[in-house]
């Protein structure tokens, strides 16, 4: 995690400085919390098939319903019998490969588009960004839903519908500093030197917006889990007996209210991993660029 | 003032032609056969040609756009496959209710948010300003889904106060709007509280504590007013986003809006309810933005309208 600031023209006066010591030195230990939140999620999602097979994760077995929480199963059982800890572990890998590919997505087409749209201002970009711009007034849980729509319910045009819905996003937050910097006396130099325009887009701008890439990346993170797991909850995600997590609250919703546990374990993990990237994303903000605490 | 809401109504339709047009084309070009879908698992090969004449789906793509727009002007959005009912008929049935539940989560977000906002942009560093910059984090990371089951839970199954789910009395409101608007208290608690921190150190603030106006007016008429603008410009996207998220609310509490009537067509492909809710959605945000401009205007006499 202990990544150093990267190369800009902003920071470096800045001395380089962990992002764990940074964090400890200002006290901000709820942050520290959360990466380890983080980093368990993560671990369990890179571990889960080790740790429980697919077999046990899926399988009905009516004999072993609704169990509440015991030594045999810490988490309890599902309404059809099914371990919910192996099913919360199950999740964790799908939700955040679902949420990792929906983000690269997004980041990748909407800053090459951000990147074009702000370094060539003429009537195409500026076509482009109206229509970004009414893409943006439409709610994103709309405009997901719509894409599903075309694709079909499925895992696959789950990760796809999140990272196209936040593309119209990333373009208008990329395309801002993209017409700031490509106005800097190094870029106009590099110009001078007689560097092609996608040098200068690729090795000049693109570095200067990495920060912003990875706190953005991180923040997205968040909302792809949350809006996945809206639509996952809606039945327009993976369908059963895959276990994720929206799907296993919408599944186990007719038994919650005498049976809690079915819904607590992974609307809890939902909270939790979406609560922990937010305060990851807000602290690597911090981190990066001290200034924006100001603004809020 | 009122010829600029005028031409705003005007560039409505090219707008919304556009979307009929997107919404039209997204739902022709996806793969699945509706014909088959209507008719059924059961149905002869001759039953789906039926269906398919019926519906003009055998005509090419702009013919079926054709009949569409020219059906659309005529306030017909086509029927359901399912109920066999008139699109428009399901729309005027389940949109109240959305607007209803919208509307209600507005409220709550904005009645408790802003004066939350007021109360600690004037006592910063207070409790109630670490509370809001506190569970601002809390608010965005909520499902809301999640939040709406737990709330039943307490509210309804554990506690017995509301009823957990349907729609009639105001109290069948509350689970649902609270599960709505709750997560954007805290939003605009910390927008209005930047925002009026901004416009409080402004030099006419300072003029007219100066010349011994009243607290009250100091802070209601001149700081609120010029801090109520961006604001309005979140409550506007919020409002379309409350739209959007109403459809899982509407799931989990059993509401019979239209989020709901729009996702059950999609399971089923039902193409004339997704196409026609999906407009009205998109009709919906259009107005709101138009309402959020004119709003400014009212707020903000400098922005000109020319």
């Amino acid at each position: 995690m202990a990544f150093s600031t990267p190369a800009s023209p902003m920071h470096k006066h800045k001395k380089p400085q962990g992002l764990f010591g940074y964090l400890i030195g200002r006290k901000n230990f709820v942050a520290i919390a959360a990466i380890a939140i983080a980093a368990v999620f993560v671990l369990a999602a890179l571990c889960a098939p080790w740790l429980y097979d697919w077999e046990t994760t899926t399988r009905v077995s009516l004999s072993t319903a609704l169990l509440s929480p015991n030594s045999a199963y810490p988490l309890g059982t599902d309404e059809v019998g099914r371990d919910m800890l192996a099913r919360v572990v199950w999740g964790a890998r799908i939700t955040l490969v679902v949420a990792l590919v929906s983000v690269a997505i997004a980041m990748v087409i909407g800053v090459v588009i951000g990147l074009l749209c702000g370094y060539y201002e003429n009537w195409f970009t500026s076509l482009i960004m109206r229509f970004i711009d009414g893409m943006i007034a439409f709610p994103r849980t709309l405009l997901a839903i719509i894409i599903v729509t075309i694709f079909g319910p499925g895992i696959l045009s789950l990760t796809l519908a999140i990272g196209i819905s936040t593309i119209p996003a990333n373009v208008r937050l990329f395309r801002g500093p993209v017409l700031a910097l490509k106005r800097r006396q190094f870029t106009t130099a590099a110009r001078s030197l007689g560097a092609r325009d996608s040098s200068i887009l690729f090795s000049h701008i693109l570095p200067n917006t990495m920060s912003l890439i990875i706190i953005q990346s991180t923040l997205s993170l968040a909302e792809a889990i949350l809006i996945g797991s809206g639509l996952s909850f809606l039945g327009l995600g993976p369908q059963p007996p895959t276990p994720e997590w929206g799907a296993m609250i919408a599944a186990s919703r007719a038994q919650f209210t005498s049976h809690p546990h079915v819904i607590l374990a992974p609307g809890f993990a939902l909270f939790l991993v979406i609560l922990s990237f937010n305060i990851i994303g807000d602290a690597l903000r911090d981190y990066i660029d001290p200034r924006s605490r100001k603004a809020l | 003032m009122v010829s600029y809401i005028f031409r705003r109504l005007v560039m409505l339709a090219p707008m919304l032609l556009g979307v009929s047009v997107a919404v039209f084309l997204v739902l022709h070009l996806i793969p699945g056969d509706p014909a088959r879908m209507a008719a059924g698992p059961d149905a002869t090969e001759a039953d789906v040609q039926q269906i398919r004449v019926n519906y003009g789906l055998d005509r090419s793509l702009t013919h079926q756009y054709g009949i569409y727009l020219t059906k659309l002007l005529q306030g017909d959005l086509g029927e359901s496959f399912q109920t066999l009912g008139p699109v428009t008929e399901g729309i005027a049935r389940t949109f109240p209710a959305t607007l209803e539940l919208t509307i209600a989560g507005m409220l709550i977000a904005v009645l408790v948010g802003v004066p939350l906002g007021i109360y600690s942009a004037l006592n910063p560093s207070g409790p109630a300003d670490r509370l809001v910059t506190g569970i601002a984090v809390l608010g965005i990371s909520m499902p809301g889904f999640f939040l709406g089951l737990m709330l039943m839970l307490v509210f309804a199954s554990m506690l017995g106060w509301l009823p957990p789910t349907g729609r009639g009395t105001w109290a069948h409101l509350v689970l649902p709007s609270l599960t709505l608007g709750l997560p954007y208290v805290a939003t605009f608690a910390r927008l209005t509280r930047s925002s009026m921190l901004e416009v409080l150190t402004e030099d006419f603030i300072r003029t007219a504590r100066a010349k011994g106006l009243s607290w009250w007016k100091v802070t209601y008429r001149h700081a609120l007013r010029n801090a109520s603008i961006p604001i309005v410009t979140v409550l506007g996207l919020d409002f379309s986003r409350l739209l959007g998220g109403a459809a899982i609310v509407e799931t989990v509490f059993a509401w019979p809006g239209m989020g709901r009537y729009m996702v059950e067509a999609i399971m089923v492909r039902d193409i004339y309810v997704i196409q026609g809710t999906i407009l009205v959605f998109a009709a919906a945000v259009v107005i709101i933005n138009l309402f959020v401009d004119v709003i400014y205007g009212i707020l903000d006499p400098r922005i000109s309208y020319a």
